[in-house]
């Protein structure tokens, strides 16, 4: 443990692990010694604002990008050396959904696309468009933005594969084909063995599909746990204090953000919840509120907390 | 979980693939491609069966310009029918590469560089398949223009062309692309692969020069760019453009000479260029 909302989560097998991962693309520093641990079978939510470098660690993940420094596996195979067969274990969904052939029909594609992978489930390709209403005669020019991002998907779950990445899978769609789309995620999920490691910036659209958190902000993680963790050890609660207030100790080392507006006082606090109800009970504090913290709250919390 | 791990691709699957994907008809379900394709050839082989580059006109009280004719550039109608045929091809070796890379834009080059292929062993895949599917379409095109001299009664000639100097009109195209395929691909790893191929192709040039075959097809190359420069020229001149538009007798090889560039235009501006999005 590297810290309480920084976990190594050393002690499960580890479909992803990045180590030290740095990246620059001419003065910026996209990536700054990135340590990302995505257990198997895990669905892992990377979050952080634009320019965070969630794309940027995915892109590094297929070999599409040179890491300047730290080691990254797959599946126990290095990305660089072994990248054909690490990416022939990844269905990859990028975020740019035009791939340069507006005259392809998608039943074409897809019959191209197959080629590349032998495991390759042809009747459950044809089940997925059909379930989200494509036809294969469509070409690519006349899809919408949301209909791309669904053959992308079909392309990237029909050979099954162990690791899904998904880069801003949802960006883009309306809120109908957005909980569609999850749906059937959720369906191959649960008829799939597969990890997923999913970036996204809309944390509120992907709050019940994933059980672990990854927070990136400026290219570094500020926080890596799995969402029960994230439960027990991560609070908001809010009081009122009266007039020459002290706070305990615990608290102060326990909050990682606090607002305060004249005599109410609220906290994110990441620590044993009892312990501090009662430290906070005992030094004359009312406590108004308490309560467990969703995965968009906990993202907005670690994203506006100061650095350690 | 359980643990499982998905095969990699055999490399002739892929390409296999690639050669599909460069075969794909374009514009949706038409045949129309095809079809220009093969008018292209008959109008080519026409065109140079009946070329008539042998005009005089006059230019002023004192001048007379002559264009250059078939038979001032050593050809007879049959050659002449390869001659000009020879030049589209290199149009399309010229163009071929957009095809075949497709602009290199972010998103094409992020779909194949995440297939699950070594980078190099998939650039020159698609390399070489571009290139098959590249001398397919020339052969067919030579074939046509052959067939069409031939019932034009300008077969004779060709007959007596050597099976090198047939190769010799693919190899020239196929080196075109090889070259210009260089730039979609610059910056890029593929330098010392695509070194290594032009190489090759370089040495196997050199070889057929040095059986005797290169002779015929430089020899050509020289008189192309001379008739070019020559048209070009007269083009250019608003004079000579004048006479041109109103003193030049109709010929019959006229229309099928301005359709074919008409195609070839079009050609090179469907390969070189990305389909917009319909929506």
């Amino acid at each position: 443990m590297m810290d309480g909302f920084l976990q190594s989560l050393e002690g499960s097998p580890l479909a992803v692990r990045t180590t030290g991962l740095s990246k620059s693309f001419g003065a910026k520093k996209a990536l700054r010694g990135l340590d990302l641990a995505v257990p198997e079978g895990s669905v892992y939510v990377l979050v952080g604002p634009n320019g965070a470098g969630k794309t940027t660690s995915l892109r590094i993940l297929l070999d599409l990008v040179k890491a300047d420094s730290g080691t990254s596996e797959v599946l126990g195979g290095a990305t660089g050396s072994e990248g054909a067969w690490v990416r022939a274990q990844i269905g990859y969904v990028p975020d740019i959904h035009d791939f340069g052939y507006p005259e392809l029909a998608v039943g074409s594609f897809l019959r191209h696309h197959r080629s590349y992978f032998p495991a390759w489930d042809e009747t459950y390709a044809l089940r997925l468009l059909s379930e989200f209403d494509i036809s294969t005669e469509d070409t690519f020019g006349t899809l919408s933005k949301g209909q791309a991002r669904r053959v992308q998907l079909v392309q990237a779950m029909a050979h099954r594969p162990p690791l899904l990445l998904l880069d801003e899978p949802t960006d883009g769609l309306d809120p109908l084909a957005r909980d569609h789309l999850l749906g059937l995620l959720a369906d191959h999920l649960a008829g799939t063995p597969t990890t997923v490691l999913l970036s996204t910036h809309l944390v509120h659209e992907v709050e019940g599909l994933g059980d672990h958190l990854g927070v990136l902000r400026g290219g570094r993680l500020v926080a890596q746990l799995p969402r029960t963790t994230l439960h027990l050890g991560l609070h908001h609660l809010r009081a009122t204090i009266p007039e020459g207030w002290q706070s305990p100790p615990r608290l102060l080392e326990a909050a990682i953000v606090c607002q305060t507006q004249k005599r109410d006082i609220s906290w994110t606090v990441w620590g044993d919840s009892e312990e501090l109800q009662a430290q906070l009970s005992a030094s004359g504090a009312d406590l108004r509120h308490w309560e467990a913290l969703n995965l968009e709250a906990a993202t907005r919390a670690f994203l506006s907390m100061k650095e350690r | 979980m359980e643990q499982r791990s998905n095969p990699a691709p055999k490399l002739s699957d892929v390409f296999r693939a690639q050669v599909g994907l460069l075969m794909e008809k374009p514009w949706g379900k038409s045949s129309f491609f095809y079809g220009i394709i093969l008018l292209q050839g008959v109008l080519s082989a026409s065109a140079g069966v009946f070329i008539g580059f042998s005009i005089e006109f006059e230019a002023g009280e004192d001048a007379i310009y002559s264009m250059p004719q078939v038979t001032d550039l050593g050809l007879e109608p049959g050659p002449a029918a390869i001659f000009v045929t020879f030049l589209l091809m290199v149009v399309w070796a010229t163009a071929w590469p957009g095809r075949v890379w497709r602009g290199g834009t972010a998103g094409s080059t992020d779909y194949f560089e995440s297939l699950p292929v070594s980078w190099s062993a998939h650039q020159l895949v698609r390399l070489s398949a571009g290139g098959l599917v590249l001398s397919a379409l020339c052969l067919l095109l030579l074939t046509v223009t052959t067939v069409t001299a031939a019932l034009f009664g300008h077969g004779a000639p060709l007959a007596e062309f050597p099976l090198s100097a047939w190769l010799c009109y693919l190899t020239g195209p196929l080196l075109t692309y090889l070259f210009l395929s260089a730039f979609p691909m610059r910056g890029r790893r593929v330098w010392s692969y695509l070194g290594i191929a032009i190489g090759l192709s370089i040495l196997s040039w050199s070889l057929l020069n040095f059986a005797g075959v290169g002779d015929p097809v430089n020899r050509i190359a020289r008189q192309l760019l001379v008739g070019e420069v020559g048209f070009i020229t007269a083009l250019a001149d608003p004079i000579l453009r004048t006479n041109l538009a109103f003193s030049w007798p109709a010929r019959p090889w006229m229309p099928a000479l301005l359709l074919w560039s008409a195609l070839a235009a079009a050609t090179v501006a469907w390969t070189s260029t990305r389909g917009r999005r319909q929506t």
